[in-house]
């Protein structure tokens, strides 16, 4: 008994005598002259011409008598792969590999020349193995030198403001992190052993006539002044944050190096000033470390399939780091999530351990700017970003992966009806695994055979010169994609967490479904025929009198040029309307739909009246939005009068009362058409813009309307089986490319479909109901 | 049972008579012997050699190749390195096949029914589908050639009596006349051939003629261009012989340009004469010309031979006097400094930097500072203009190095260079490669044969360079059709393959109108999977110049 006491009681002693220690250590790492620098496609490659002022690997090694780390900030642009795996192999084994962080302060002139793979040259210059040695060798000497100087510390931190330092770069007074965070490691006499300074802003300050200058930019002036202030021994280390759309500012409106000077000298002050302020102790530390699986990414020939995070918490401190460059929106939400979840203060940094390019939130993601055009991993990498952070934090709830929610088929009257219900993601999910074979199928025959062909890569600039026996794809893909994303543009989150969904559940990149959604649109200004896609159709309402009891009526025959089956989806989302939605496994967009308010919309194309724009969103998921959202037609005309892109489009656009319906005509301007005598015609055969085969189509309509006093469902059903003798092809109502002929009633909201047995011969009609409430 | 030629009188027993037999038969073996002899004469006069192959040869023929006693070496040529260093393809691996092992037929019946020489001729190069193929066979071939038509796979083709033999499972038709055999997958061709006046043929004195200066070469040939042929609009005719080793394959050959091609080549071989060739910097391909003109000229006169719109004097003059951008600062650079230098030119390509931007070749060329100087050279650069950042693509002159360089994209790979080096001035797209030869004295040695061109190739290292570059674009998913595991079992089998062959070397001149060209395959002896062997015969070891 006594021994057991006293055994525990040796090791609670020894474990309390164990002292916090620290250390610090710096290496010079230099390229020699004529290495390229990394950070700018305008240098071309060219070597460094001469050294302004060294670059450098600093190191913190910290244990807490449990958990050692070494925290290790080099003045390079970006952490790759060759160098991390080189450092990894030459580090002092005395801290677990998953210890060891590594982070770069994205200093535009520094050394490229690490980087291996080939298209990322570009930016970094020719690969040199000598360069990649000498950098590794150089950060492991930092390391040892930290780690030969342990000793007693103590460890403390704060905040300060950085008032000015930094700005938005792509809007002026747009958002920035107002947070400097500070870390400073004492000896056991008090004396400053370390102080770290985490701010966010893109070291890029260096003048353009010396673009070819090795410098550690203002992080260099920042360790310069931090050291001259705090005495001999003690190592400034810089962590910048979270900098994707941030830049320097110029609080002192210096001009070229005088700035750099400027900002490297204030920063270092504002931190020195706070460091001082810390009352430094022991503290317990915490190191997780992920390697998860990242989004499918449309660039994955470029980017990783897996990436490296890591979290520290020093005490109540938390610090994040990223494996790229996060814009600050991203680290601000986080920094938000953490002080949420019971830290004291957090401190993000970027370009740790790997780097996957930019990280831009959603609010930014359909702007083509810079940083949205360097990210890959869809618009809601934010969102994965702080799940798995969340994961890997020790305070708070854990998080949990989202749960996949399965489709609900039914089967009706021999036509496929599929109900997805939930959540946008949710619906988008299950339309992803239902129809999976469809997307990638569509997906492999419209973006990538014709990306892998060139007919979808333009044959100008630099893209001409390519050899023809190389495959553009890896690039042409990114570019492609990065290219539609302003026609995200407008839509709502719903949507784009719908197409988000789909991506995930069909195991494809969110890139490749948003390309199969606008792709058609887009391809039109470049005559790719074969990619071009919409309805050409037949469509018309009888109102009021004419159509009897029920008030409005909309008969609608959709045509289509290609083969792709249609598909009829009831959407039950968790907020907005049910809808019916009429259109393709591939397409999230409504070409025929009714909501459960009875608005009903459907579109055909008149090609007279113009192309439609690619600034915009895809007509189809406009519908589909406004079928979610409108409660009346009224609600629905004023959202797609608002649109200014779409040209080349007539819209039906019809509500349950007798006054509601209308056409939109998208032209260069928009007008409205109504119904003359009860009766309202997609196109009206006599106006310019019809086209010879709608002329007659709709002339035949026409007649037979006027023929029938009372139009029922019965006489649209006629109607919509109507081939008229001696005419052919689009000159008829029912013709061989007719998909699915509807009658939508939206008083009673109801849906007649029938779908054609063979080509041009209709078969019977099902009904669907919308009335009942099935959330 | 025994062998005995019996006789048999139909008696039997005692009523045999034995005194009047021994007459008989001696009557009998008197026949036989007779027969015998009759036989034989037969024999040896059916099938004496009184008919020579040139009496089946067309005098106007488009080609005729001589094949030397390729039968009694095919073991030795089936056995060369040239099979495996080719590219993988049926074709090759069939002909490799035929002559390691299986032709289909029995030794001893090819060793007769194929002489030591052969023929092979047709109407036209470009078309294969006249070729007739003549071999004179021996006695005992030709004597078996009688039965062939009881065998089964022969048919007899009456063709108005002159008696064909057809193959038809190979679709070839074949006659026998003395001792000459005549085969031909054209029945109209064969026949044409057995029915030629002798006015028409070309004899067997033209033949001697035509092939004596090959010699024992194992394969000779003379060609006749049509303007349709290939090379027809260049050349009038041609001779080639090729000799085949284990080690070396040979080709000598000799072409008289069409009159009319002058107007082309006129401005670029006038004058021409085989001149000293300077060895040209080591590389992957070599190149060393001399036309005794200088560079300019030469361009300009590729550009009267070549349709290339690049390739004229207007491109030259333009390039001369722009230095907008780096594509044309390197024009500019190339045609102010290589424009007065000649007659000599060496061009060799060294190798791929595969840590450049992209891939970049490494080329250096060396040309004779024959007729002008170093500092008149360079001074005829444009000024850069002051304040001119040094990276940009401007040629800046460094007096202290005495270098000329234009910095375009990228490293040193992509730093094109310039440097008087020696006799010569040194022009490298690589900054690297030119200062690693500068590091060297600069070479004096000419090649042993005076020549107008030579080039040699090394295969090896070539495929070496493409495998690098290549699995680069593999890594990044650029190079379509493989994965890269499927790549590097395909680069393996290249780089094997591309072993044996360890170069190609070329020497060609021109003098009045006729180009003679030497061209050595030299293959590696030793067993795949050995180390390569040194280079058998080197035409680098010349004499210094003079």
């Amino acid at each position: 008994m006594n021994r057991g006491i006293a055994l525990i009681l040796l090791v609670a002693l020894s474990r309390a005598a164990f002292a916090f220690e620290a250390g610090a250590g710096k290496a010079e790492i230099t390229p020699p002259l004529g290495t390229p620098l990394n950070g700018y496609f305008d240098r071309l490659g060219r070597g460094a011409t001469r050294v302004h002022d060294p670059v450098w690997a600093r190191s913190l090694y910290l244990d807490d008598g449990e958990t050692k780390v070494f925290l290790i900030n080099t003045d390079l642009c970006v952490l790759n792969r060759e160098l991390r795996n080189r450092v990894l192999e030459l580090a002092p084994n005395v801290v677990p590999r998953e210890h060891i962080i590594l982070t770069a302060t994205h200093n535009h002139s520094a050394q490229g020349a690490t980087i291996r793979p080939l298209l990322f040259r570009s930016i970094s210059g020719r690969f040199m193995p000598e360069v990649l040695e000498l950098t590794a060798r150089g950060i492991v000497a930092s390391m040892q030198a930290a780690y030969d100087a342990r000793k007693r510390a103590a460890i403390g931190y704060t905040t300060t403001t950085q008032e000015g330092l930094s700005a938005n770069r792509r809007h002026d007074g747009g958002v920035t992190d107002p947070q400097i965070g500070v870390l400073r490691v004492d000896d056991a006499d008090g004396n400053p052993i370390a102080i770290a300074g985490n701010f966010a802003a893109h070291p890029t300050t260096v003048p353009d006539e010396d673009a070819l200058a090795v410098s550690a930019d203002y992080p260099g002036f920042f360790y310069q002044e931090l050291e001259r202030l705090s005495g001999a021994g003690c190592v400034a280390l810089f962590f910048n944050g979270a900098e994707g759309n941030q830049r320097c500012g110029n609080p002192e409106n210096k001009d070229g190096w005088a700035r750099t000077e400027s900002v490297g000298r204030l920063l270092a002050t504002r931190v020195k000033e706070a460091a001082n302020g810390i009352k430094c102790a022991e503290a317990k530390l915490q190191v997780r470390y992920a390697a998860p699986d990242l989004p499918l990414t449309i660039a994955d020939r470029l980017l990783p399939h897996s990436t490296i995070l890591h979290t520290l918490e020093i005490g109540d401190l938390l610090i994040i780091f990223f494996p790229g460059e996060p814009c600050v929106e991203i680290g601000l939400e986080l920094r938000s999530r953490a002080l949420a979840r019971g830290y004291a203060a957090q401190f993000t940094v970027g370009l740790s351990d790997d780097h996957l390019l930019y990280f831009a939130p959603y609010v930014c993601y359909s702007h083509l700017e810079y940083e949205t055009g360097m990210s890959f991993y869809g618009p809601f990498i934010e969102e994965w970003f702080y799940r798995e952070f969340e994961k890997l934090m020790t305070r708070g709830n854990p998080e949990t992966d989202r749960a996949a929610p399965e489709a609900n088929t039914e089967l009706l009257e021999k036509l496929r009806i599929i109900r997805f219900s939930g959540t946008s993601y949710e619906i988008g999910f299950q339309r992803g695994q239902v129809f999976r074979e469809d997307l990638r199928k569509a997906y492999q025959e419209w973006v990538l055979a014709p990306v892998a062909s060139r007919e979808l890569v333009p044959n100008a600039g630099l893209w001409r010169l390519a050899p023809s026996f190389i495959d553009l794809s890896p690039l042409a893909l990114p570019r492609l994609a990065v290219g539609m994303r302003p026609m995200l543009a407008g839509l709502s989150e719903d949507v784009v967490r719908e197409i988000d969904g789909v991506a995930v559940g069909s195991s494809l990149p969110f890139d490749a479904v948003w390309l199969l959604q606008c792709l058609g649109t887009s391809a039109a200004p470049y005559d790719l025929a074969d990619l071009y896609r919409a309805p050409y159709c037949t469509m018309f309402a009888a109102v009021g009198d004419r159509a009897g009891a029920d008030d409005v009526l909309v008969g609608r025959n959709f045509d289509w040029k290609g083969d792709e089956s249609v598909v009829i989806i009831e959407h039950c989302p968790a907020r907005g309307h049910r809808f019916i939605q009429i259109g393709f496994p591939w397409s999230v967009g409504v070409f025929s739909g009714m909501n459960n308010a009875g608005v009903v919309l459907c579109a055909e194309r008149v090609e007279t009246l113009g192309r439609p724009g690619a600034d915009g969103p895809p007509l189809e998921l406009i519908l589909r939005d406004v079928l979610q959202s409108a409660d009346t037609s009224q609600d629905a005309i004023a959202s797609l009068q608002a649109l200014l892109h779409v040209q080349g489009y007539h819209v039906l656009v019809a509500g349950p009362r007798d006054t509601e319906a209308r056409v939109l005509e998208f032209g260069p301007t928009i007008a409205v058409r109504e119904p003359i005598e009860g009766l309202l015609l997609g196109t009206d055969p006599e106006s310019p813009s019809a086209d010879e085969a709608a002329q007659t189509r709709y002339g035949r309509l026409r007649r037979l309307l006027k023929e029938e006093r009372i139009i029922a469902a019965a006489e649209i059903e006629t109607f919509l089986r109507d081939r008229e003798a001696g005419q052919q092809g689009q000159a008829c109502i029912l013709n061989d490319q007719t998909r699915c002929s509807v009658i939508f009633e939206p008083k009673n909201r109801r849906v007649r479909v029938a779908f054609p047995e063979e080509p041009g011969r209709l078969g019977s009609f099902a009904q669907l109901s919308l009335a009942e409430d099935k959330s | 049972m025994s062998e005995t030629v019996r006789n048999y009188t139909g008696a039997t027993g005692p009523l045999r008579r034995r005194g009047p037999v021994r007459p008989r038969r001696a009557v009998v073996r008197a026949l036989l012997l007779l027969l015998t002899a009759v036989l034989t004469a037969y024999a040896f006069w059916s099938t004496r050699d009184h008919v020579p192959e040139g009496r089946f040869i067309p005098k106007e023929q488009g080609y005729i190749v001589c094949l030397r006693d390729i039968l009694a070496r095919r073991a030795e040529i089936g056995a060369s390195n040239l099979w495996t260093a080719l590219p993988e393809s049926p074709v090759v691996n069939e002909v490799a096949r035929a002559f390691r092992s299986d032709l289909g037929l029995p030794e001893w019946l090819l060793n007769n029914l194929i002489g030591q020489t052969s023929y092979l001729t047709g109407n036209r190069i470009a078309y294969a589908g006249d070729v007739l193929f003549i071999t004179k066979m021996t006695r005992l071939g030709t004597l078996l050639s009688r039965f062939d038509q009881w065998t089964p796979w022969v048919q007899r083709d009456e063709a108005g009596g002159l008696g064909l033999r057809k193959l038809p499972q190979r679709s070839l038709y074949y006659a026998v006349r003395g001792r000459v055999l005549i085969v031909s997958s054209s029945r109209d061709s064969l026949i044409r051939s057995l029915t030629l006046l002798e006015a028409d043929a070309a004899g067997e004195a033209t033949l001697q003629t035509m092939f004596a200066e090959a010699g024992t070469q194992d394969v000779s040939g003379s060609l006749y261009f049509d303007l349709e042929d290939p090379a027809g609009n260049v050349l009038d005719s041609a001779q080639f012989a090729v000799q085949i080793d284990p080690e070396i394959i040979r080709v000598h050959c000799r072409g008289a340009l069409r009159p009319g091609s002058s107007e082309h080549f006129g401005p670029l071989l006038s004058g021409a004469s085989p001149q000293p060739l300077m060895v040209p910097p080591p590389g992957m391909v070599e190149i060393s010309a001399n036309l005794g003109k200088p560079v300019r000229d030469v361009f300009a006169g590729l550009g009267k031979a070549v349709p290339w719109p690049w390739l004229s004097e207007a491109q030259w003059q333009k390039w001369e006097q722009s230095s907008d951008g780096p594509v044309s600062g390197l024009g500019q650079m190339l045609t102010v400094l290589l424009g007065p230098t000649g007659p000599g030119l060496r061009l060799s390509w060294t190798g791929v930097d595969i840590h450049e931007m992209f891939p970049m070749p490494e080329l250096v060329a060396t040309a004779d500072l024959r007729n002008t100087t170093a500092e008149a050279l360079f001074g005829r650069l444009p000024t850069a203009p002051s304040g001119l950042p040094e990276w940009a693509a401007f040629p800046h002159y460094d007096a202290q190095t005495q270098r000329v360089y234009l910095p375009m994209i990228g490293g040193p790979t992509l730093e094109p260079t310039a440097a008087v080096y020696g006799k010569t001035l040194l022009l490298s797209s690589s900054r690297r490669v030119a200062e690693s030869l500068l590091a060297q004295p600069p070479e004096t040695h000419l090649l042993p044969q005076l020549g107008n061109l030579f080039v040699r190739i090394r295969p090896p290292e070539i495929v070496k360079s493409l495998v690098e570059v290549a699995r680069l674009l593999v890594d990044m998913g650029m190079l379509p059709g493989y994965t890269p595991e499927s790549f590097e079992a395909a680069a393996s089998d290249w780089q094997q393959r591309a072993q044996h062959l360890d170069n190609i070397t070329m020497v060609a001149a021109v003098q009045e109108g006729i180009v003679s060209a030497q061209l050595d395959l030299s293959l590696v002896a030793s067993p795949p999977g050995a180390p390569p062997a040194s280079v058998p015969k080197s035409l680098v070891s010349g004499t210094p110049s003079q």
